[in-house]
């Protein structure tokens, strides 16, 4: 067992303002143009007060704070389950949150498991979920 | 192929796809995101043209995406992923996603996908799990 390596019990919280421009960038890149995304006249039809991000692209910032902590022992060794609670709408500030849950030596493996999600401005839950990583 | 058809055996591979993920790719993604530029400062010489990980996750996603043709609206309501090597800038990745479920609870049709990618060594590099809802 590696009992140097000191878990963090809070990960560095990732923000952003997510903005229109961002969201029609990773349109491109994940190659989702699905109108709900990019025309917010048809998004407002679908009852939302403007465009929303991609879930995939709110998760990204998960995995950048997993990144900021564990460096490549994410990219490695990194599990992550969630549930998308609610959407992001374009113009919205989001921020992540990380917290150590416990820690596990199963099969000669660390592991250290942590409550991870992104929550908007106003608190309210957009990503909930857990996220493991070895050490 | 048609993925919203109920009379399915199920599991039905979906997709199968090869692509090279270069400087470009992960590019447009940084910037979409807003992440820092690639390649990252923080990482050790060892990894520094290892690609963010979930970049690989949106870029596997892609072809998937596009052959499904998801019906406006569809929603991303869950996902997970299990990063198990990391993979190199310039990497050919070969990725299949799997239909796992199909069923329609209250008019709504709930998918669950699998995804699997390999390197050209057919080195896991990720699994993950996709839960889509949509009409």
């Amino acid at each position: 067992m590696n009992t140097k390596y000191t878990l963090p019990q809070n990960l560095p919280v990732i923000d952003r303002l997510i903005t229109q421009s961002m969201i029609s960038d990773y349109s491109k890149v994940s190659n989702d143009f699905n109108p709900i995304h990019l025309d917010s006249t048809f998004a407002m039809k679908a009852g939302f007060d403007t465009t929303i991000a991609h879930g995939m692209m709110a998760l990204s910032y998960i995995s950048e704070m997993m990144t900021s902590a564990f460096d490549t022992k994410w990219a490695t060794t990194g599990k992550l389950k969630v549930k998308f609670r609610s959407p992001v709408l374009s113009g919205e500030s989001i921020e992540t949150y990380g917290e150590l849950l416990r820690t596990s030596h199963d099969d000669n493996l660390n592991k250290a498991f942590y409550k991870v999600g992104i929550n908007n401005k106003n608190g309210g839950l957009v990503i909930t979920g857990e996220a493991t990583i070895c050490y | 192929m048609n993925p919203f058809s109920s009379n399915q055996n199920l599991p039905l591979i979906l997709s199968e796809s090869q692509y090279k993920i270069d400087s470009d790719l992960v590019t447009m993604y940084s910037t979409s995101i807003k992440c820092e530029p690639f390649p990252f400062t923080g990482f050790s010489s060892q990894y520094k043209n290892t690609i963010p990980p979930m970049a690989i996750l949106t870029l596997s996603l892609r072809d998937l995406v596009s052959k499904l043709k998801l019906p406006h609206g569809t929603l991303h309501t869950g996902q997970e992923v299990e990063f198990i090597n990391p993979a190199n800038l310039n990497s050919v990745l070969s990725c299949t996603t799997t239909l796992l479920q199909n069923t329609v609870r209250k008019s709504i049709r709930v998918l669950i996908i699998k995804l699997s990618v390999e390197d050209e060594n057919k080195i896991p590099i990720l699994t993950g799990k996709t839960t889509l809802f949509t009409s």
